[in-house]
């Protein structure tokens, strides 16, 4: 609910940019199905969300669409993260990194901080220079904080191959087109090509059966591990950025403004 | 060289399959099968003329008619050649203000209490078909006294028209606000 429509006299959960028939449980998961795996297609117009239902859909986009078994790459994704885990918590418990059988090396680090940090380094920089250029300022549809969401997520589904968008920003001027093109290169290329290295070093080591010092990667422990890595090392690089988008927006909201 | 030949074999017979045979095929089922929805869901009257979709809103204005949502299609209001919404966000001032003046509207027509979400805030789509019972309800009084008909005879109707969650999980309660139009008229619909 949108207190600002509260005030007013309006009842209900946000309707702004929703089909009825879906409602908000119907377009809620709607879009975090989507945005979660890269697939893109959009029952709810995001733009029109709550702050801070906007920004879980940017969220997942952000943290890599990690959700594998969608149509894109999140599966590769996945193992760079899982790859990192078992690297930091070799590090932490002093155990041997290997994954799968594999040794852990310098190699394999390097790469997998190209799958991982390549798309959100795309996004937050090509976000900072729209901010200073008066053009890709010019094509935001909602003023204040939403706008810089409205970037964000720009940059955010080029780069991360997702396609779904906060539509109101008129993304159909140069700024966008030349930048887009270098975020959806760079973004999607480059960790597939590093992803590609990886399988290749990998596969020319030898094999190593467990041992003690194996640290296991099929237990729970390690699952839950991984995942506050992934959220870890999202919140780590994205927050900032959110804190002036979305969260900010949220707290005016809530402000009465 | 020879990795030509199946290369060429595969791209011809996967533009066949996927091409020619698969959309043929689906095509054809949907019309054997449901031919209504596979046609628009279009409604036609006694005469078989066709009055509009089931799945495209309409905008209604006169007070003797339940209105539908806002839309925020481009150009005019339920635009069916620019599906979109108003991508407004939530602490927009000149959309805030755009939603008081809908409230007034409203207010104008005698409307007292809470207002749904739905009646105020544009759909996705901007062609949204449905409105919410509690929306419909809103209505009653000023549709009855628009027509001069008792509001038990409008809330029957409205009941008529109200459709529930698909197989009781899917997707909200909902009213066809063209479908209860035409069944206030006393349109015969096929």
């Amino acid at each position: 609910m949108n207190p600002l429509l509260a005030k007013m006299g309006v009842s209900g959960v946000n309707m702004e940019g929703k089909d009825v028939r879906f409602g908000l449980a119907g377009s809620s998961l709607f879009t975090v199905a989507t945005t979660g795996t890269s697939c893109g297609a959009v029952n709810t117009m995001l733009d029109s969300l709550t702050p801070i239902g906007g920004m879980i859909p940017l969220s997942l986009i952000l943290t890599g669409e990690v959700v594998f078994g969608g149509v894109g790459s999140g599966l590769y994704t996945m193992l760079a993260f899982a790859i990192i885990a078992v690297f930091v918590s070799g590090l932490m418990i002093g155990r041997t990194p290997e994954y799968l059988g594999k040794k852990i090396e310098v190699a394999e680090m390097w790469l997998s901080i190209l799958v991982i940090l390549t798309a959100g380094v795309m996004v937050l920089v090509l976000s900072g220079i729209a901010m200073i250029t008066p053009s890709a300022v010019a094509s935001m549809a909602n003023p204040g904080a939403h706008g810089l969401s409205e970037v964000l997520y720009a940059m955010a589904s080029m780069a991360n191959n997702n396609g779904s968008a906060f539509a109101g920003l008129n993304a159909n001027v140069n700024f966008y087109n030349l930048l887009g093109s270098l975020a959806m290169l760079l973004g999607r290329y480059v960790p597939a090509i590093a992803v590609l290295a990886m399988a290749g070093s990998l596969a020319e080591k030898k094999y190593i059966p467990p041992s003690l010092g194996t640290l296991p990667t099929d237990r729970a422990p390690f699952v839950v591990w991984l995942v506050l890595v992934i959220v870890i090392i999202g919140a780590l690089t994205f927050f900032p950025a959110l804190a002036l988008g979305p969260i900010v927006e949220h707290l005016t909201m809530l402000g009465g403004n | 060289m020879k990795d030509l030949k199946p290369a060429v074999l595969l791209f011809v017979s996967f533009t066949i399959i996927c091409g020619g045979i698969y959309p043929a095929l689906v095509t054809g089922l949907a019309q054997a099968v449901f031919p209504i929805q596979a046609k628009g869901s279009f409604i036609t009257d006694k005469n078989g003329k066709e009055i509009g979709s089931t799945l495209i809103g309409q905008p209604f204005s006169d007070p003797k008619y339940f209105w539908s949502r806002p839309s925020g299609t481009s150009d005019f209001g339920y635009n069916p050649m620019a599906s979109g919404g108003s991508n407004a966000g939530p602490t927009n001032h000149d959309y805030l203000k755009a939603v008081e003046d809908r409230i007034r509207a409203l207010r104008d027509t005698g409307v007292t209490g809470k207002i749904p979400a739905d009646l105020v805030q544009a759909s996705a789509s901007g062609l949204d078909s449905h409105i919410s019972p509690e929306a419909a309800a809103l209505q009653i009084v000023r549709v009855a006294k628009a027509r001069g008909v008792s509001e038990m005879a409008v809330t029957q109707l409205v009941t008529q028209v109200t459709e529930d969650r698909q197989f009781g999980i899917l997707g909200e309660p909902r009213v066809n606000v063209l479908m209860l139009n035409l069944a206030l008229d006393g349109v015969k619909t096929h």
